[in-house]
């Protein structure tokens, strides 16, 4: 399997965001608290792109006007490679940090990513479980 | 003359309104020719049942823009699920979250008891499942000669279940 594409000038420690549909996150028993689903990591397809933002050059205001989606959540750059993807800017196609998730984002990675994966205070589902 | 007094039915709950995407699900049942195996679970009251009916009722049916660049639920998707639920899970096994597809199909998680499991059924008629626990992972397509392994396990999510009764709008 060849490497996805990957900016290496975007450091393991940094944060992306990604907008998340109501309708995308779920309650999670077995770690009792509400997450996006793993489908919510995929657009255009498993090998497509995912759009996200880099928090260090953005806000969740600016994201989150950026589209429809009523959720944000984050995950480290650095889970993202753990799990064989890679991170590329792509400001051309959603202004300044945007950036797109490379590479096969197969149903493991995507759960391995989801679970690590943490709401935006401010942006996060009300969680009717406590 | 003696007459017998009709039993007391219960009050009758508010009306809910069924989407006419969810009317699909159930012609495309009985298209699929299913209803022998989805019918006798929905007999016992299975307590999955009810919260994916639920929980289906709340897909995208007639929204084409739910997600950038997605299109709405598919019925033959949506009713493929609820005929592979009924034949791989057990009457007290625990309900999945439901989430719709950027394709049109949907994908039914579990997570519980340290196990995760999807199913996914697309509007081409395929069907994925990724399966994760301490000893064992599978990702790839559901076919005739592993749905024995799917329905084992499934039955994993069984252990010390305790069904989570989602409450999702």
């Amino acid at each position: 399997m060849t490497s996805p594409q990957d900016d290496p000038g975007i450091n393991d420690d940094e944060v992306v965001v990604r907008r998340v549909s109501r309708r995308e996150q779920i309650f999670d028993p077995d770690v009792g608290r509400r997450r996006p689903a793993s489908q919510a990591f995929l657009q255009n397809g498993r090998d497509g792109l995912t759009s996200v933002y880099l928090m260090s050059e953005t806000t969740p205001e600016e994201v989150a006007a950026d589209g429809d989606e009523e959720y944000l959540a984050a995950v480290r750059v650095g889970a993202l490679r753990e799990n064989g993807l890679g991170i590329i800017r792509t400001p051309e196609s959603g202004g300044p940090g945007h950036c797109d998730i490379t590479g096969r984002k197969t149903r493991g990675r995507l759960f391995q990513i989801v679970m690590r994966s943490q709401w935006i205070p401010g942006y996060a589902p009300p969680d009717d479980h406590d | 003359m003696t007459t017998v007094e009709a039993p007391n039915r219960p009050a009758a709950s508010e009306p809910v309104a069924m989407p006419a995407g969810m009317v699909s699900v159930f012609k495309q049942i009985v298209f699929m020719n299913r209803l022998d195996s989805v019918l006798p679970e929905m007999r016992a009251e299975p307590q999955w049942f009810e919260p994916v009916i639920k929980a289906m009722a709340g897909l995208p049916w007639d929204d084409d823009n739910w997600k950038e660049g997605a299109v709405r639920t598919q019925p033959n998707a949506a009713a493929h699920l609820l005929a592979i639920l009924a034949e791989i899970l057990d009457g007290a096994s625990p309900a999945p979250a439901i989430v719709p597809t950027w394709q049109g199909g949907v994908q039914a998680e579990w997570h519980w008891n340290g196990v995760y499991l999807e199913i996914e059924t697309a509007p081409d008629a395929t069907v994925e499942y990724y399966f994760l626990s301490d000893t064992e992972e599978y990702e790839g397509p559901l076919t005739p000669d592993n749905l024995p392994v799917l329905i084992g396990q499934a039955r994993q999510l069984l252990d010390d279940a305790e069904t989570p009764v989602e409450s999702d709008d």
